[in-house]
């Protein structure tokens, strides 16, 4: 069913009537649980399929919907900031209370607001709220936070049951160079380097792990470590661009680590937390 | 063949199809008027019509929207008689039962305000306007398709501008600009199709909120919505490189991101990645190509002394007018320009000249910038505001000063350039400029005629959506005015 937001006669027709006849009988049979719902359709053999795609599949069934295979698509604007947090240690795990000011670049409220309105000008938060999970992000309609708007988060105007999932060089552009992402991939570049300072260092498979929950591939490991060695010479030669992009966010650089690997390693980050599979569920 | 391979193929036939498209429509010889652009799928767009309908007079557009409602009465549209009528009531003859927005439906009385400015005639085609405000854009009276019988439904800002922009007071639809950009693509594979410019005004006592919903691209996918390009900060939101990346390691990074997608690719088969491999390497290209479009110091003096001095200055009128010239120059399709500051309830006398000397010398050098570059006989340029003001004051009334409030039946706007007719003066009003008496310019009408420019049948360019095709001009009657057409 592809318009969930339009049953009437306007809507799409379902790929599946009697599957959902079913299920509907089935929630209704089982008690209206909708965990116990939720946990029979993800634990369900057509869910676990692997998302993998053939020719043959994008052939006969381009769009997915006769459920040739897994699902895989982008995550939402809030789950792909939450994960970045996440994966660099940085979300804040604090729950409740009034909504947040995390990093927003300048002029965004301004340009759009009313002379004299309580939200002409936005004053950054600082310490633990900038890590707070996105959905206590302050919402102004009117200028919605930019690196949230690209990845399609809803006006917040109207009631929205399906979101838009476009694909845009803009969305690039945020998790690139949003000091968000940048800081995140910073802290987790640190993290990385001061727990494997042991017998055998390891950074690029402590950032595949936290970012994508398994080890590096060698073919990836090659294309990354070769990048590595040119960031850190790049580094080594410019000091000062280590230590400005280690500047970067609210968190302080970790002063007992080299900045030129440091720098290094965060290009590295920011490179596995712009991959399509990181972004992707 | 490796699942790559098939996959590639997989598009070209995608492409075939649309191409075949085209050439069904009766394209084949369009595509040489068209050029490149037109012909190959744009770069990366995933959702694009199929092309024009017909040769399109008009490729680009600047669209110049003066937010608040410009005073027709006090510009563009003379009105003699009123000078005669000072202080006296409007007749309900001509009022005739209207709904008046609460700012004056209180008011006990409703006295005209003629004019306080000094009206002649410009051009050969003869137009009354004010030439002690604009005495500028005056000489390019004859270059210009004057409209003085627009009307629209709204009575406020927020939905008039809507309704201007989209068809519909409704928020949720496409605007003009996604509509191009649905239609046409994009003609520049390293800038979006529709860009955004948010001109600050001299004066700032009246703004009205402006917000990005004003630019989505409302059921069309998302791609088509306006991409704001600001005047300080990074031009683009996240354009430049954090401190500490230089372009190189940047370009570096990005290719080591998308031989990963490659591999990732090759794996999955996903097109989705396919298309992010583009992506990625599109915001590379806006990097690089960004900063040279908005150094606008590489300009000759010539330019500065064309648009003034005030074109320096980030974020003025004049420096966003040239902002969008250079934008239109690269092949950005459609350039939407918010002027603020428009909605005159009061003190006509200081904001009236602020909002002049801010567009008067713009709007002039634009269009003969334009037109020295060869670019104005396929650029359409567009200038009004989302309804017009009374002819009577709201609050105090003298000789000197006065207010006006909105007006949503009988309006002025002018456009040049692009197909449209220089020196046509189309539509009338009354003597009180409150209602037409001849040629009606719906607004639907004007989006008609916008998308006639651009090559589109208005009835026959639409999106599925909810079950309907849906248009720009809805469903009401609307109509190209080939008056306004060279």
């Amino acid at each position: 069913m592809t318009t969930p937001e339009d049953f009437g006669v306007m809507g799409a027709l379902p790929t599946h009537p009697e599957l959902l006849d079913w299920l509907a009988v089935e929630f209704r049979e089982s008690g209206w649980d909708v965990k116990r719902f939720y946990k029979m359709m993800l634990t369900s053999a057509t869910y676990r399929q692997s998302a993998m795609s053939t020719p043959q599949k994008l052939e006969k069934d381009r769009d997915n919907l006769f459920f040739s295979r897994g699902p895989r698509f982008r995550m939402d604007a809030e789950m792909i900031r939450d994960s970045a947090l996440r994966a660099s240690g940085l979300l804040s795990h604090e729950m409740y209370g009034p909504s947040v000011k995390p990093y927003q670049p300048n002029d965004i409220w301004n340009i759009v607001g009313l002379p004299g309105g309580d939200t002409r000008n936005y004053v950054q938060d600082k310490g633990d709220k900038l890590y707070r999970r996105t959905l206590y992000t302050f919402w102004k309609r009117m200028a919605p936070p930019p690196n949230l708007e690209a990845f399609n988060a809803p006006s917040r105007e109207v009631c929205t049951v399906r979101r838009e999932r476009t694909n845009t060089p803009l969305q690039a552009l945020v998790t690139l160079n949003d000091p968000q992402y940048v800081e995140a991939a910073r802290v987790l570049a640190e993290h990385a380097l001061a727990t494997s300072s042991g017998e055998k260092p390891d950074p690029l498979n402590l950032i595949y792990q936290r970012v994508l929950g398994r080890p590096a591939k060698a073919a990836e490991k090659k294309i990354l470590l070769a990048d590595y060695q040119i960031f850190l010479e790049h580094y080594r030669a410019h000091p000062d661009d280590a230590l400005a992009l280690c500047r970067i966010g609210e968190t302080p650089a970790q002063a007992d680590l080299p900045p030129a690997q440091v720098a290094a390693w965060t290009i590295v980050a920011n490179q596995v937390l712009n991959l399509d599979e990181s972004l992707n569920k | 063949m490796n699942p790559q391979e098939q996959l590639e193929q997989l598009y070209s036939s995608r492409r075939q199809f649309f191409a075949s498209g085209r050439n069904l429509l009766g394209g084949a010889a369009l595509a040489s008027l068209l050029g490149p652009a037109l012909t190959r799928p744009a770069t990366a767009m995933e959702d694009q019509a199929t092309g024009p309908h017909f040769a399109p007079q008009a490729k680009r557009v600047i669209y110049l929207h003066m937010v608040g409602g410009p005073a027709q009465m006090d510009l563009f549209d003379y009105k003699p008689k009123m000078a005669d009528w000072y202080d006296k009531e409007l007749p309900e003859s001509i009022r005739n039962g209207q709904r008046l927005t609460t700012m004056t439906s209180g008011q006990a009385r409703f006295p005209i305000a003629p004019t306080r400015y000094k009206f002649s005639q410009a051009g050969d085609c003869g137009l009354w306007m004010n030439t002690e405000m604009l005495p500028k854009l005056a000489q390019k009276a004859d270059e210009i398709c004057w409209m003085r019988s627009l009307h629209t439904e709204a009575i406020n800002h927020e939905p008039a501008i809507t309704a201007m922009q989209t068809g519909n007071q409704v928020t949720g639809r496409p605007c003009l600009g996604s509509w191009a950009s649905y239609g046409l693509g994009s003609e520049n594979e390293n800038l979006p199709a529709f860009v955004v410019l948010v001109a600050i005004p001299s004066n700032r006592d009246q703004e009205q909120a402006i917000s990005s919903r004003l630019w989505s691209s409302g059921y069309l996918s998302g791609e088509h919505a306006g991409v704001r390009f600001r005047s300080s900060g990074d031009p683009i939101l996240y354009i430049n490189n954090p401190a500490g990346i230089p372009d190189a390691i940047r370009r570096r990074s990005i290719e080591g991101v998308n031989q990963l997608n490659q591999l990732n690719l090759q794996k999955m088969a996903d097109p989705q990645t396919q298309t992010r491999i583009q992506q990625y390497e599109m915001a590379f290209r806006m990097q690089a190509s960004v900063p040279e479009l908005t150094d606008i110091n590489q300009e000759p003096a010539h330019t500065f002394e064309l648009y003034g001095e005030e074109a320096k200055k980030p974020g003025t009128f004049a420096n966003t007018v040239l902002m969008a010239r250079r934008l239109s120059e690269r092949g950005v399709r459609f350039v939407q320009v918010y002027h603020n500051n428009w909605d005159h309830h009061a003190n006509v006398k200081v904001r009236m000249p602020a909002q002049c000397k801010d567009v008067d010398q713009p709007c002039f050098a634009l269009l003969e910038d334009l037109k020295q570059r060869g670019l104005l006989e396929d650029t359409l340029v567009i200038w009004g505001g989302e309804f017009g003001r009374t002819i009577y004051t709201q609050g105090k009334l003298s000789k000197d000063n006065y207010g006006r409030d909105h007006h949503p039946r009988c309006f002025s706007m002018w456009m040049a350039g692009g197909g449209a007719k220089g020196g046509t003066i189309y539509g009338e009003t009354d003597d009180f400029s409150y209602n037409i008496v001849k040629d009606p310019l719906h607004i639907r009408d004007f989006h008609a005629t916008v998308l006639h420019l651009l090559g589109f049948d208005h009835e026959r360019f639409h999106y599925k959506h909810q079950g309907l095709d849906q248009r720009l001009t809805g469903v009401l009657p609307a109509r190209v005015i080939k008056e306004l057409v060279s």
